[in-house]
């Protein structure tokens, strides 16, 4: 007896050790603690997740110093400083919007020379077609693509989220007409939808951001049904349901919850491609009315000035490509941390 | 039988979609703040000329009424009368519409004939130098404005080098004599493929980067099934268990992703039109907007989402090309 038994206790011993108080033998491969260790092995995540950061830095000191100070601007207090819009930029830097004086207008980036003159360190990018400094016109855009990009998302991870879980939970002729009704908005390409939603209700960008929101709904709706309709049928609805529980307690307690990792992710992505979208309608000229600096709308007057100055198009193009870049990267980190398949 | 009998569903199922299309751009063109009216003939009409646009556009009946004979035109292929053009929206539409499909078709079989080989090279050698260049190289496509591709390739192709042309479309079909410049149709091919080069490589990069990711994970799914170990096992080469096994296998969500780009391919049309000064639809809309002509508008929007289903419904008839065990519900 004994002899059969000794080859064999050491492994039960070591497995006992593992499932008992030896915590970190056992590893929980859910949760956000889990999530963030993985991210944060991940070298190409980190990077997403750093140029999102430093992006989401400058549009934040942009919108503050734009908002913030155009407020302040109402109280003559502030007037004797000369507190306007840009307060910040325009002390120490100069306006993003409005024409300087005495700054020469196609400036070349430090390091190359035009007809205009040498690139000087003053405006380390150059300057554009009236003499406004890129670098700075480059972080003050970052404003609306960071906002709209953003709160577009929102707008269409809550409504797509709500969607696709009242359809998946309910099923039946509720499913059926959501999702067709989804179908439809998703017949109309993502552009022409915005383009359709500004031509009725204008180019404010409320309307922009609710439109590219709702453009996205289907998306998310598909997603987070097709998990809810796997999570519908599981023991704990059906004990919630037996307990007593509201559906709308169901919905938003229990199922929205246990489906919202791949909705997540969509939802990291989806700002990339909202971005993109925002910069495609600036570009077109329906998005923020200048003055006001956005990327896509500096990439549509620097065509006219493309031969002589081809940097004027590149900056904002390289803003638009590395913004979009960390999102995506980002996104896929989460993914890859979030899917047990890669976790191995 | 089964085929003709699924196409035929697949379609009758695309008809409430595109109704619903046409309802929520009718109701989109009448939540419009303000009177037509007012934007077609500008401050202060005279009450005879009111009623007589009020009469000839229909504008007198109820809401619904217009709405019922809005969708009983468009089933005659009539789509209203432009604004701005004053001539049928459908005549513009079909004036426009090649243009378009020249453009989307030719960058999609850029996309498809570079995404493939190289999601399926990327897979193969996983974690190698051609598969880190391939997955930078799509990521940036997948993360850059289309517009501003076609932008660095004006500049570089057009403004700098001189190499190919970057405005005024020449379409393959136009008549040599027509054409500044050419003489025979071949003249006129090849200027048209010129001219077409940049286009379709500034609008394909965005679909040729999402088809590569989609393929290379697919690809590298597969790869580790089963079966492809098994054939590993009994020492099927590499290069017939990639071909035969595993490529076909992995197709079923490309062509699912392929078809759902297009979403994303009119939307990149219509900016690559404006950069390429391409007399397209995309254009189209985006003047008609700025002139608010909304039968116009409508008639795009609709035209575009009929584009969208279109080719949505080929893809899916497409699986059976792809994968014979799809079944038709013939056996169901």
């Amino acid at each position: 007896m004994a002899t059969i038994d000794e080859p064999d206790s050491p492994t039960t011993q070591d497995a006992i050790d593992e499932m008992g108080d030896g915590e970190p033998a056992i590893e929980a491969r859910v949760g956000w603690r889990y999530t963030l260790a993985q991210i944060r092995k991940d070298p190409t995540a980190m990077t997403g997740l750093f140029v999102i950061a430093v992006v989401g830095v400058l549009a934040a000191f942009a919108t503050i110093d734009s908002i913030l100070f155009e407020y302040l601007a109402q109280y003559q207090v502030f007037a004797q400083f000369g507190v306007e819009k840009y307060w910040i930029a325009k002390t120490v830097w100069m306006s993003p919007v409005s024409e300087p004086v005495g700054t020469p207008r196609l400036l070349p980036p430090v390091g190359f020379e035009n007809q205009f003159g040498a690139g000087t360190w003053a405006h380390p990018l150059g300057t554009d077609d009236r003499g406004r400094d890129i670098l700075l016109r480059i972080i003050y855009g970052s404003r609306i693509a960071v906002t709209v990009g953003l709160s577009a998302t929102v707008v269409g991870f809550v409504s797509g989220t709500v969607v696709g879980a009242v359809s998946g939970y309910y099923g039946d002729w509720v499913d059926d007409a959501l999702m067709r009704a989804a179908e439809t908005l998703f017949a109309i390409p993502f552009l022409v939808l915005v383009l359709a939603f500004i031509a009725v209700f204008g180019r404010s960008l409320t309307f922009i951001v609710f439109g590219v929101g709702i453009a996205s709904i289907p998306t998310f709706a598909r997603l987070i049904r097709s998990r809810v309709v796997s999570i519908r049928e599981e023991d704990y609805i059906e004990a919630a349901r037996a307990a007593g529980v509201t559906d709308r307690n169901i919905i938003f307690r229990h199922v929205i919850p246990n489906s919202f990792t791949p909705v997540l992710v969509q939802a990291t992505l989806q700002v990339g491609t909202a971005i993109l979208i925002v910069a495609g309608l600036s570009f077109l000229g329906f998005g923020v009315q200048p003055p006001t600096p956005s990327w896509g709308q500096m990439l549509a007057v620097s065509r006219n000035y493309m031969i002589p100055n081809p940097w004027f198009s590149i900056w904002p193009g390289m803003a638009i490509l590395i913004t979009v870049v960390g999102f995506n990267i980002f996104g896929d980190g989460l993914r890859d941390a979030l899917d047990p398949r890669f976790n191995n | 039988m089964g085929l003709v009998r699924y196409t035929t569903s697949r379609v009758l199922q695309a008809i409430p979609v595109l109704l619903g299309v046409v309802t929520i751009t009718f109701v989109l063109a009448n939540a419009i703040p303000g009177d037509p009216v007012q934007i077609m003939l500008g401050p202060s009409p005279s009450q005879t000329q009111i009623e007589a646009i009020r009469a000839r556009y229909g504008l007198n009946e109820p809401l619904w009424v217009r709405y019922v004979n809005y969708v009983a035109a468009l089933l005659t292929g009539d789509l209203g009368q432009s604004i701005y053009y004053d001539v049928p929206v459908t005549q513009k539409i079909l004036e426009r519409l090649p243009a378009t499909l020249l453009l989307m078709l030719s960058s999609y079989t850029f996309a498809i004939l570079t995404a493939i080989p190289l999601g399926v090279i990327s897979a193969k050698r996983r974690n190698k130098l051609t598969d880190h260049v391939s997955r930078i190289v799509s990521l940036i496509g997948v993360s850059t404005p289309s517009f501003w591709i076609g932008l660095m390739m004006i500049l570089i192709f057009a403004f700098h080098t001189n190499l190919l042309p970057s405005t005024n479309l020449v379409m393959p079909w136009a008549d040599p004599a027509g054409i500044r410049g050419a003489e025979t149709r071949l003249d006129v091919l090849v200027m048209a493929g010129q001219h077409l080069l940049l286009p379709m490589v500034s609008l394909g990069t965005l679909q040729m980067a999402a088809i590569t990711r989609i393929e290379r994970s697919e690809m590298l799914d597969v790869l580790t099934e089963e079966y492809v170990k098994l054939a590993r096992a009994y020492g099927v080469a590499e290069q017939t268990i990639l071909r035969k096994h595993a490529f076909r296998n992995a197709q079923l969500p490309v062509i699912t992703i392929i078809g759902l780009q297009l979403s994303s391919a009119i939307g990149g049309a219509v900016l690559t039109e404006v950069v390429f000064e391409i007399n397209g639809m995309g254009r189209l809309i985006v003047d008609s907007i700025a002139r608010q002509d909304y039968p116009l508008i409508m008639g795009t929007t609709i035209v575009f989402a009929f584009v969208f289903v279109v080719g949505v419904i080929v893809t899916d008839l497409s699986y059976a090309y792809v994968d014979p065990r799809v079944s038709y519900g013939e056996a169901e």
